[in-house]
């Protein structure tokens, strides 16, 4: 037995805003600004004794069609689209650097660990996994944050990314130096270690890709439902 | 009520949004309100079309925008820069000056008057 879903004006007016920046060209606060005035509109006729289904009915046919107010956007910001794909290649690229030198610091932590401490083989790959795995969720949650627009993110990014980018590599190349006889003397252990960093490093993009298309076909369906 | 061709309105939508925020600050549900009341409805816009157009004039640094908290929400209020009133008198002169010719042209009187 079918049940009638409950009309939520809240996610009806944002999956219409979606439906507008169906190419991501608008910012938080144009989204903002459109759900603004839908709200508003769709208050104003309420008071008129519509239900909210027709109030926003009403509302969605005076604001215009999705399709030709996406257009205008394009026209407006004719390189948005392009500059968005060249920025995003940029920070991937930062972000890829970074996650691999923090991944590479990370062994060679615990290969000094194995000399100075005199611990075992076995412990010395679960300090390097646990570790990694650590880097690997603060990597998912980054993504997860990115891909969902969290506000403060996208404040800080475009100068905390490349920064640890650029900076890592330098921390790395100073641990290599420091590290050097650790890695002299390690032998199979490290060549163990060093080839773990680069399956991890690939799954994380591959994880990022798959959580970007699952979310990507989600935010489709939805709309297509709608 | 009548029609007007999207092409009178397309070229007349700056100059009023501009003539609007002389009047002062103001956000876009509201100059679409203040548009419909003024025309008596004549005037009546795809509410939807005026923010890719607000984006626009933004961009081009006739209007700025910014933050106003108000019932709760974070409502984005447009004021005119000194760019957008160079930008307004130009239109209006321009304007001025084709319905001077229309006028002329049909052997009517102009009754535009300039503010």
């Amino acid at each position: 037995m079918e049940y009638p879903t409950k009309f939520d004006l809240q996610v009806a007016v944002q999956t219409y805003i979606s439906a507008i920046d169906r190419n991501r060209l608008l910012d938080q606060d144009e989204r903002e600004e459109l759900f603004d005035h839908l709200m508003l509109e769709t208050e104003s006729l309420l008071e008129g004794g519509l239900t909210e289904e027709e109030a926003f009915t009403v509302s969605k046919l005076r604001f215009g069609e999705s399709a030709l107010i996406s257009q205008q956007y394009e026209q407006v910001k004719p390189f948005a689209a392009v500059r968005k794909y060249i920025l995003s290649g940029i920070m991937l690229f930062f972000i890829i650097t970074g996650f691999s030198s923090v991944l590479q610091i990370f062994s060679l932590g615990s290969l000094a660990l194995f000399h100075e401490w005199n611990l075992s083989n076995s412990i010395t790959r679960y300090l390097d996994l646990g570790a990694k795995m650590m880097v690997f969720g603060f990597f998912l949650t980054y993504a997860f944050a990115r891909i969902k627009r969290n506000q403060v993110l996208k404040k800080y990014e475009f100068w905390l990314v490349p920064l640890l980018g650029l900076l890592s590599p330098l921390l790395s190349g100073i641990a290599f130096s420091l590290g050097y006889n650790y890695l002299r003397l390690a032998g199979p252990t490290m060549s163990y270690i060093f080839l773990n960093n680069k399956i991890i490093t690939g799954i994380c993009m591959v994880s990022l890709a798959l959580i970007y298309y699952i979310l990507l076909y989600k935010r489709r369906t939805h709309l297509a439902t709608n | 009520m009548k029609n007007f061709s999207k092409d009178l309105i397309a070229a007349s939508t700056i100059p009023i949004v501009l003539s609007i925020l002389r009047r002062g600050d103001n956000y876009g549900y509201q100059i679409i309100k203040e548009v419909q009341e003024i025309s008596d409805g004549a005037l009546n816009w795809k509410e939807g079309s005026l923010y890719p157009v607000l984006s626009k004039m933004e961009r081009n640094g006739f209007i700025r925008s910014y933050r106003k908290k108000e019932n709760g929400r974070n409502r984005k209020y447009y004021t005119l820069k000194q760019e957008g009133l160079k930008v307004l008198d130009a239109a209006k002169d321009e304007w001025h000056s084709i319905h001077q010719i229309l006028c002329n042209l049909w052997n009517t009187q102009p009754s535009l008057t300039s503010r």
